[in-house]
């Protein structure tokens, strides 16, 4: 069941008004603190609903609401629902975001802050830095977030779009197909 | 209840992944098997975490193995052993010409099984997640995998000349 401050109700309101900044943390267990109490800190600048997804332990906001773990179907729809999305550098994240071509922002974890079992996702941001562009930022640490989320939303006002890209994952999955082939 | 889409004609395709990241990579070039029957090996977890999405991912049924523990240890490493087992009766039952691993832990016994007694054609996508190194997960099947697939160019030289880099999944 979804947790926060909000009640049930709301949720088909931020549905229907289309604007939602989705903040996903994953499901790896790990506190990702500094990043939520900067989300929660800054969420009624924006008069704007943020959704987070913050299992599996909940965390408590003043400002946002909160939706633990959810089953995969019910995440690909906020995914859908999203204007942005703002999350830890995990696959999930930015796959979603792709397909469903929403601007993407993240931070990575950093195991010496014990946020992370290693520094996967800082040596995953320092290789997506050199290759960001307008609909994915990777971001150094908390102070980047709010200008970020609002380059996004300005961005989407003024047409930002998903470039019709170089087909990396579509590039993938057919030398995969071919592999299954021979 | 999930729905289940129809077997699909031409190959079957085992796919094997833990739960996290790794399904997500899955997820995301599952659309490489379309029109063929793709099952799923996917741990025995609870609540939200246990849901898959089959009608929308076209996976046509997943196979549960066990999953004991969560950090390194006697129970994680007892399940790891007991997966070999149950391994051999999933692989027995689905007979598949394709075992498609994204990792990590989960992947290895259906791996080396699938390609050693069951002759089906092996390949690993590596995690995305891990630009300047290969997984452990990744070492051990390596040997084994007809295919072998990087998500950063940069991963290619960290191992042999089966290596190869041929896209990103994000």
């Amino acid at each position: 069941m979804a947790r926060g401050l909000r009640p049930d109700g709301e949720e088909s309101r931020i549905r229907r008004e289309g604007v939602l900044i989705l903040v996903i943390t994953g499901s790896g267990g790990y506190p990702f603190r500094r990043f939520l109490d900067a989300i929660d800190e800054m969420a009624p600048r924006f008069d704007l609903p943020f959704v987070i997804q913050d299992g599996p332990e909940p965390y408590p906001a003043k400002h946002c609401r909160t939706i633990g773990l959810v089953h995969y179907a019910r995440l690909m729809e906020y995914y859908r629902d999203a204007t942005v999305v703002v999350a830890h550098t995990s696959s999930g994240p930015l796959v979603y975001a792709k397909k469903f071509r929403k601007p993407i922002i993240t931070l990575p974890r950093r195991p010496d802050l014990g946020e992370a079992v290693d520094d996967h996702q800082v040596e995953t941001a320092e290789a997506l830095r050199p290759i960001d562009e307008a609909m994915r930022v990777t971001l150094e640490g908390v102070e980047g977030i709010e200008p970020a989320i609002r380059k996004a939303l300005d961005g989407l006002a003024g047409g930002m779009r998903y470039s019709s890209g170089t087909g990396e994952l579509e590039r993938l999955q057919d030398a995969i197909r071919s592999a299954c082939l021979e | 209840m999930d729905a289940k889409p129809p077997a699909a004609k031409g190959k079957k395709v085992l796919v094997v992944s833990s739960n996290g990241g790794h399904f997500d990579v899955a997820a995301a070039v599952l659309p490489a098997f379309r029109e063929w029957t793709v099952e799923l090996v996917y741990y025995r977890l609870k609540g939200e975490l246990a849901h898959v999405d089959l009608e929308s991912l076209s996976i046509r049924k997943v196979h549960r193995v066990s999953l004991w523990g969560n950090t390194v240890g006697v129970r994680l490493a007892a399940s790891f052993c007991f997966n070999f087992l149950e391994a051999f009766f999933i692989l027995l039952k689905a007979r598949p010409q394709v075992v498609f691993s994204t990792g990590a832990e989960i992947a290895i016994p259906v791996a080396l099984l699938g390609r050693l007694l069951f002759g089906a054609r092996l390949i690993h996508l590596e995690t995305a997640v891990h630009p300047r190194k290969v997984s452990l997960t990744g070492k051990v099947l390596y040997p084994f995998c007809h295919r072998f697939f990087v998500q950063w160019p940069e991963a290619c030289g960290l191992m042999g000349k089966k290596a190869e880099y041929a896209g990103r999944v994000f």
